[in-house]
Formats: structure tokens, C-alpha cells, sequence
């Protein structure tokens, strides 16, 4: 719970937030949850939830990272009833074409093909529901290990070790697809 | 586990898409650097696809707010009762493990006294059949019916207790 507390957010500043949070925490649900419509879901309990607990941080950063803990708790317990069909949905997310045309667009631009992303993303679905948080947070949405930890639910000394692992993981696992650091650099 | 001494200053400089040339020159040396920044670049630039994704699935901001300021009006009245629901529920579960535990210390008191009466009564020698101490009688089968009643009393307290714990937690733990 963070230290600070402040008053109710007004709908100008909860309007600010969300513009600042949606897109990267939705992207992340997707990611992590493995399925878009499941983060349509739980993108919008999340924010119910943040705007009604009592104790939010003024600090932007905290507050961030509360509403990620939030998005990530609902997550596992949406896993955690839905198991069977969670999975099912995974597997229909990494089906190509599933993200629309301007992601790939984008992997373009940016020198990658678009088979090397979408075996990036193979992969990651292939990886652990803990290890995709970790490699997210930390390397999408830039958050620091302190603030990881509070989110996955780790303690904060072993997040860079569970980062190393995580990478190492995903390294291992592209280099068997058969892509390695030239097809992505 | 450890890696590469140059993993955070890679990660670092990978994360702030600003490569000097000591980190380039190592980059080509090092295969594990070399994976770390690969895989660190694949992971934003699928990031900033699904970022864009996502653009055109968010609900407006609007209507989140709206939705918080129709539970906030409706909720007083059916907070209370939930509360209300809740603290008779504990109270229910504190009786019930108190006269649980009274009740297993009772009833395994009782038999063990009537097992040794009815070996007087027929002089069937139960103290000596059932005995768990040392072997001479006397406070030896006490102390061993004694320590079966507390542990039972322990577990079925304990059991209680989850149950407890259970009915504690019957809400997702997503409000943290």
C-alpha cells in the first residue's frame, strides 16, 4: 500500500492518467494474458478498481505501478477461474494477423521482419506467465526491479536474477526458432 | 547465476537506444550481450506494436469514470450490509472453533476414562494394553492420552482455522 495518500481523483486528472497508462498497460495484459479481449476486460476493472482504493500515491510513478499490481492481480485470478479457456485463447492469440496491420507496419520500419516478430511472440507465449511479466514491465514499460517486485509479487533482490533467467530463456528459445541477435538488431 | 559484468551498461544503453562505442565494441565480442540487446529490442518493438494495438480497442476514459461514479453512489448503503454479513460470519467461526476444540478435549477425556473404568469393572488390564510412556504404568498412559487430546485439539483447531481463512478470503485478492 502506498505511503501517501490523496484526495479523489477528479475526472480531468483520472482523464490525464488514463491517457498516459492505457495503451502500454492494455498492451501488457494482452501480452501477459496472452488473449486482447481478456485485457479489454480486465483493462477496465483495473482502473475501477485503482480509482476506488482508498490509499493511491500522488507520486505518478507509484501510481503507475499500483495500477499494474492491480491489472496483474485481477489477471491471475481471471487465470485462475478460467484456466481451460485462458489457454485456448493463448494459443489462438499468436496466430498471425491477429494483431492488425500497423503492428507489423511497424516491425518493418524498424528493420525486423515481420516473421522474426511474430516468432518473438510465439516465444513469448511460450514462456511462463512470471517470466513474461518481468521481461514486460521491465523492458517494455521501463519500470525498475523495485517496482517489479511489487507488482509480480517477488522480493526486490530477486528480480535481477529472475531477469537473467527470463532472458536467457527467451534467447535460448528464439535461437531454436532459428532467429538470432541479426535478425533483430 | 551469474552474467556478462557489462549486462546492466548493455541494458542500459539498449534501453536508452544510446550504444557508445565501448559498448559496441564489446557487443561484438560478447554473444550473450549480443542476445540480451537482440532480445530487449525484440521486446520493445513488439511492445510498441501491441501499444498500438491497443489504440483502437480502449474504452473511453469517460466511461470508466462515469461507471466509478455509478458504484460510488450506489455503494454506501450495500457496503454496510456486507460488512455486517461479514462480522457475523467471523463470530460464527470464532464459536465454532472455540466449542470444537472444547468438545474434542471432552470427548477424548471421557473415553479414555471410560476405557480405564471398564477395565476395572472387568478386570481386563486396558492400562497395560494401551499404555504409551514408559513402560511402568502409572503417569505414562496419562501423559500419552494427554498429548493425543492436545494435538487433536491442535489439528481440529487448526482445520478451524483455515476454514477461517477461507471464509476470510471468499473475495478476490485483486484490491489488494
Amino acid at each position: 500500500m502506498p505511503a501517501s495518500t490523496v484526495a479523489p481523483m477528479t475526472e480531468q486528472e483520472f482523464r490525464r492518467f488514463y491517457d498516459e497508462t492505457a495503451a502500454p498497460l492494455h498492451a501488457y495484459l494482452a501480452r501477459a494474458g496472452g488473449d486482447a479481449s481478456v485485457a479489454d476486460d480486465v483493462l477496465q476493472s483495473a482502473y475501477l478498481r485503482f480509482l476506488e482504493a482508498p490509499g493511491r500515491s500522488a507520486d505518478v510513478r507509484a501510481r503507475r505501478a499500483y495500477l499494474f499490481r492491480i491489472a496483474t492481480n485481477l489477471l491471475r485470478d481471471r487465470h485462475r477461474r478460467e484456466a481451460g479457456l485462458a489457454r485456448r485463447a493463448r494459443q489462438a492469440a499468436v496466430e498471425p494477423g491477429r494483431a492488425g496491420p500497423g503492428p507489423d507496419r511497424v516491425a518493418e520500419r524498424e528493420g525486423v521482419s515481420i516473421e522474426a516478430r511474430l516468432e518473438v511472440r510465439n516465444v513469448l507465449d511460450e514462456l511462463g506467465a512470471r517470466e513474461r511479466e518481468l521481461l514486460w514491465l521491465a523492458y517494455v514499460v521501463g519500470m525498475d526491479h523495485r517496482e517489479i517486485a511489487a507488482i509480480v509479487g517477488v522480493a526486490s533482490g530477486s528480480v535481477k536474477v529472475l531477469l537473467l533467467r527470463a532472458r536467457r530463456r527467451m534467447a535460448a528459445k528464439l535461437e531454436a526458432r532459428g532467429v538470432g541477435p541479426e535478425d533483430l538488431a | 547465476m551469474k552474467g556478462c559484468p557489462w549486462e546492466d551498461r548493455v541494458e542500459a544503453a539498449v534501453n536508452d537506444a544510446r550504444l557508445d562505442a565501448d559498448v559496441g565494441t564489446h557487443l561484438e565480442d560478447c554473444a550473450d550481450c549480443r542476445a540480451l540487446a537482440a532480445t530487449i529490442r525484440a521486446l520493445r518493438i513488439d511492445g510498441e506494436a501491441a501499444e498500438r494495438g491497443a489504440a483502437a480497442r480502449l474504452p473511453d476514459a469517460g466511461v470508466i469514470f462515469a461507471e466509478f461514479g455509478t458504484r460510488t453512489e450506489s455503494r454506501p448503503a450495500g457496503d454496510r450490509a456486507a460488512a455486517a454479513v461479514h462480522d457475523a460470519l467471523r463470530a460464527v467461526v470464532m464459536v465454532e472453533v472455540i466449542a470444537a476444540a472444547v468438545a474434542a478435549f471432552v470427548t477424548l477425556g471421557a473415553a479414555a476414562w471410560g476405557i480405564r473404568r471398564l477395565g476395572s469393572v472387568a478386570g481386563l488390564d486396558f492400562e497395560r494394553l494401551f499404555q504409551f510412556g514408559n513402560g511402568g504404568g502409572g503417569n505414562g498412559e496419562f501423559g500419552g492420552t494427554a498429548l493425543v487430546a492436545a494435538a487433536a485439539v491442535i489439528l481440529i483447531a487448526a482445520l478451524q482455522g483455515v476454514l477461517g481463512l477461507r471464509l476470510d478470503s471468499g473475495s478476490d485478492s485483486a484490491g489488494l
